[in-house]
């Protein structure tokens, strides 16, 4: 009789020579050199998440094909049968570690979504992961696994507050000079930060060549990092006629505490410093929002200046804006008549409104991506630790709420929303593609700038978008 | 007429030793006296662990060290270093070192977020079943039983061919089994096992533990140390020893002899205390006490074959002898003809083994039915596994009863054996995972049963209060979540796990 099941029996084995040993002499010959993971993941793991989600009957839509950077290339058909001649090809065990895994992340993840019928098998799965993970690991998979596994279980932790009687509940609190710190140290690792910094600081520049005053309306200036570069593009740019005057409103959110208020303040003391240094009249105004909504009559406005908005999403935040919020201020700042909007936020997370499971995938891929894409550095492990976990904890919180919530993440995409709720696209210019091109020339191999449109640079690592910087003004803006 | 059946189970093993005396010598059996007993079952001992080792944050050590080495790197202070690491997930994690002597990985795999009162101990309520929280009770035993969960969908992926599907259910479990970890972790490596074989009839399995393959004193040692720990067989032995002497004293004067056709898998344990009974009665044992035992060398059912050169009989008899008795054994094969004698009482015996007689077209355990009752028999006392039957040829459901069945011993048997991982336990637990492997329909359930037994001119028969009271007492010296339930105006017996059935057993005329 024709065994049905033919092309099992070599799955079944490679998996079971995966043994601990084997798994670390391959990992020493990794040594500090992050393992490329450059998997097939779309279709490894398409066709399992699909299935699964199936079973539970969440997607009424098939989830699309999460975009390719590059292409299509290196994809092979998504049948069953090709991924077993692919995996009879995984000789490293290196490799098939990362990829158990992902299985055993896939996996508790699902349970996860199970309430308590399957909190057991949830523990029993995140104790495995955590066995077999630390975010001192030497390869990346191993320490991203670890920020996941941590992450899924805060979040299974949270979903059984009933049954916790132990004191270690305190979230991932860092110094924030540690945070700052690290998020210097990221900037030499990766052009993450800064993608979306010098194009943005470009297009305004661009924007407002020749007005007298800028006003611009910070959604979120963190630090102010952003600021320093355009002041002294400014001071330089004057060729002696008199000078720009520079004004910037950063908004602070009551949602967010205290704490984003005193640093929006001492964000402006040293605004306020840098531009007395270099002589750029500057002023700078605190807006407090006590509520998520944001109000542009608390602006102060004055006669003939530019406005301009700018949205950075693409860090993480104290505490995450959710797109509500982000849509009020967006519509709101509208009224302004803002020259320019820019817009930078990241490729994850939230794409139409999928299962958990499906998220749960594409946050790991997207997280991946970016782990891999860092340069190789002494305070790596810092960094990751500072703001990969927390960063990683914050996502997947997200997700696992708006899973629920249907109605909440219907935002397929910014750059869509902005061009149907009365903005239109302005051009990102030669040289700011140029000088984008320019900053990734810095760091790994890898890294490229995909045009999105006429108005929007995407910042990829190999097939993966990481950040998408958009340009816009408001439709009855003058040009 | 009072029946000794309430003897204490020391005084069984007792006698059960006396009987081995002759041909081995075994270690001593651990003081097992009545009242001691339930204090021993202390369970709150097996489950706390060493707190001592969560001192120390591995965490706050390394940010430390990373810190000294930023110092160096960038050249500033970094002074007050308040790093809050949420040490996450499960803290209270024991590093690997915790010094117990029983097996480690059971303990760190029982951590509850530094709850030492794990969940599924509030679930262990003595309760008798109200409809409610029976079904409450249900699902928190289904919560627990994370394998299956892994396990069922596995198989469902299986029959759907779902490759990246069963791809990653046996990636999972793979990491998951284990040999030696708790019911759960055991159950998985079992099933995932029996899954592969499945999928593949060239997949060899490690290393398969089973009676036939024991040694023999070995064999004989595991049996002795289970039904010491675990009422799975003890009980059905009981109760089918009750109902022989129940019978017998319905009999008349003229009936001498007893004749009781033995299609069991107790391997002779479940005699001597029926010895001793009837040794015990007024009117002493019966002149001739014959015990045919049907032999099945072949059939795969758990428990049912032992290791080829165990022979008993022998020893038996010479016990027997010691109590006065006049013992005759003889071994038969399944198609071999049965004699009886009019002097004499005779009484089948069946605890499940007659389940394997498949419900193919034929019908063939209807059929054994019939003939037995063309014997004549007395009674009959029919144990057989209980649970939700219906046969069908559909491989996930039909492997999703047998993974339910084969939780229930290992779950009951780990709390048996305290967890402690021993070569007895792994020869059970080996034994009873034929079932996965096995052609049988184990759970047909006692509907199926009755209406099987009635068709073949059987009339069921109740339990005496002494039969009933001395099975009640014998499982108070088991764990508290054996429960045992009267049925049918006691004339089914019923054994539960936990609040879920596990076998049954019936008297029949």
């Amino acid at each position: 009789m024709n065994h049905p099941y033919d092309d099992f029996p070599h799955l079944l084995f490679s998996n079971n020579t995966a043994t601990a040993t084997s798994t670390s002499s391959c990992v020493e010959q990794h040594d500090g050199i992050s393992l490329d993971m450059d998997w097939d993941w779309d279709c490894d793991f398409h066709d399992l998440i699909e299935s699964m989600m199936n079973d539970k009957g969440t997607t009424t839509e098939s989830p699309p094909l999460l975009p390719c950077y590059h292409g299509q290339e290196g994809i092979s058909s998504s049948t069953g049968l090709s991924m077993a001649d692919e995996l009879d090809h995984d000789v490293e065990a290196g490799e098939s570690k990362g990829l158990r895994l992902v299985h055993l992340l896939v996996a508790a993840a699902d349970a996860s979504t199970g309430a308590d019928k399957t909190r057991e098998l949830t523990r029993v799965l995140l104790a495995k992961l955590k066995d077999m993970t630390s975010p001192n690991d030497r390869t990346n998979m191993e320490r991203l696994a670890a920020h996941f596994t941590n992450g899924l279980s805060k979040l299974h932790r949270e979903a059984n507050v009933q049954r916790q009687c132990g004191p270690h509940q305190h979230p991932d609190v860092y110094d924030q000079v540690d945070v700052m710190l690290a998020f210097q140290l990221l900037q030499n690792m990766s052009p993450y930060i800064n993608f979306g910094y010098l194009t943005a600081t470009q297009a305004i520049l661009e924007a407002v060549k020749h007005e007298r005053r800028i006003h611009i309306v910070d959604n979120d200036i963190k630090d102010g990092v952003q600021w320093p570069s355009l002041m002294q593009a400014l001071v330089s740019g004057n060729t002696g006629l008199s000078a720009q005057h520079l004004r910037i409103t950063a908004l602070s959110r009551a949602t967010n505490g205290k704490k984003s208020v005193a640093a929006v303040q001492e964000a402006g003391r040293r605004l306020t410093a840098f531009a007395e240094s270099i002589g750029q009249p500057f002023s700078y105004h605190h807006c407090r929002m006590d509520s998520d909504t944001f109000n542009p009559s608390s602006l102060k406005l004055v006669r003939g200046e530019a406005v301009v908005i700018n949205c950075m999403l693409h860090l993480p935040r104290l505490s995450h804006q959710p797109p509500n919020s982000i849509i009020s201020f967006l519509s709101e700042a509208k009224t302004l008549n803002p020259k320019l909007v820019t817009l930078v936020h990241e490729e994850v997370g939230l794409v139409g409104n999928q299962g958990f499971l499906y998220r749960f995938l594409d946050l790991l891929h997207q997280f991946s991506a970016i782990f891999d894409s860092l340069e190789a550095d002494p305070a790596r492990g810092f960094v990751e630790r500072v703001i990969f976990g927390p960063w990683v904890s914050g996502w997947l919180t997200r997700i696992a709420v708006t899973a629920d919530d249907a109605e909440v993440e219907s935002v397929a995409s910014w750059p869509m929303w902005l061009a149907t709720n009365g903005f239109k696209p302005v051009e990102v210019s030669f040289a700011n593609r140029c000088q984008a091109k320019l900053l990734l020339s810095l760091f790994n191999d890898g890294y490229g700038v995909e045009e999105l449109g006429k108005n929007g640079l995407v910042l990829g690592w190999k097939s993966r978008r990481l950040v998408l910087a958009s340009f816009w003004a408001s439709c009855e803006s003058s040009e | 007429m009072s029946l000794e059946e309430t003897e204490p189970p020391s005084q069984t093993l007792d006698n059960v030793l006396g009987w081995f005396d002759d041909s081995i010598s075994l270690t001593p059996l651990p003081g097992f006296t009545d009242s001691d007993l339930l204090n021993e079952f202390d369970w709150s001992q097996t489950w706390e662990w060493d707190h001592q080792t969560q001192a120390q944050d591995p965490g706050c050590d390394f940010l430390h060290s990373y810190s000294q080495d930023l110092d160096a790197y960038i050249g500033c202070e970094a002074t007050n270093l308040e790093v809050v690491t949420g040490v996450p997930v499960i803290d209270s994690d024991p590093p690997p070192v915790v010094q117990l002597p029983n097996d480690q990985t059971k303990k760190r795999n029982r951590d509850e977020l530094n709850d030492p009162h794990v969940v599924k101990r509030s679930a262990r309520s003595k309760k008798k079943a109200d409809k409610s929280t029976e079904v409450s009770r249900k699902d928190s035993n289904k919560a627990e039983r994370w394998a299956e969960q892994l396990l069922n969908p596995c198989a469902l992926a299986i029959t759907a061919r779902n490759s990246s599907r069963v791809q990653h259910y046996i990636c999972v479990l793979s990491e998951l089994a284990s040999s030696c970890g708790d019911s759960n972790h055991r159950l998985a490596s079992f099933g995932l096992c029996a899954l592969k074989k499945h999928i593949s009839t060239s997949f060899v399995p490690s290393s398969t533990l089973t009676f036939a393959s024991a040694e023999v004193k070995m064999f004989q040692k595991t049996l002795l140390k289970f039904y010491e720990v675990s009422p799975w067989f003890a009980l059905p032995n009981n109760m089918a020893n009750s109902a022989i002497l129940q019978i017998l004293s319905q009999e008349t004067r003229d009936k001498t002899d007893l004749h009781i056709l033995d299609i069991g898998v107790s391997h002779g344990m479940q005699w001597p205390t029926l010895l001793e009974a009837l040794c015990c009665r007024p009117e002493g044992p019966p002149l001739q006490v014959r015990i045919t035992v049907v032999s099945d060398l072949t059939a795969d059912i758990p428990f049912s074959v032992g290791p080829p050169s165990y022979n008993y009989a022998s020893q038996l008899i010479g016990f027997a002898r010691s109590l006065n008795i006049n013992l005759q054994i003889s071994v038969i094969d399944k198609s071999q003809l049965i004699d009886t004698s009019p002097h004499e009482t005779f009484i089948v015996c069946a605890q499940f083994r007659l389940y394997q007689l498949k419900n193919s077209i034929t019908d063939e355990r209807s059929e054994a039915l019939k003939a037995l009752r063309s014997l004549n028999p007395k009674g009959v006392v029919l144990c057989e596994y209980n649970g939700e039957g219906s046969s069908s040829v559909d491989f996930a459901a039909d492997f999703s009863r047998k993974l339910d069945y084969l939780w229930k011993f290992l779950d009951s048997t780990s709390y048996g054996f305290k967890e402690e991982n021993s070569e007895e336990r792994n020869l059970m637990e080996g034994e009873a995972t034929k079932v996965l492997m096995s052609s049988g329909d184990t759970n047909e359930g006692k509907e199926i049963w009755y209406e099987k037994m009635r068709k073949a001119g059987f009339s069921a028969e109740a339990f005496g209060e002494d039969a009933i009271d001395g099975a009640k007492s014998l499982l108070r010296k088991y764990d508290n979540n054996w429960e045992i339930k009267m049925e049918d105006e006691d004339t089914f017996a019923g054994l539960l796990w936990k609040g879920e059935e596990v076998s049954f057993c019936s008297l029949w005329k």
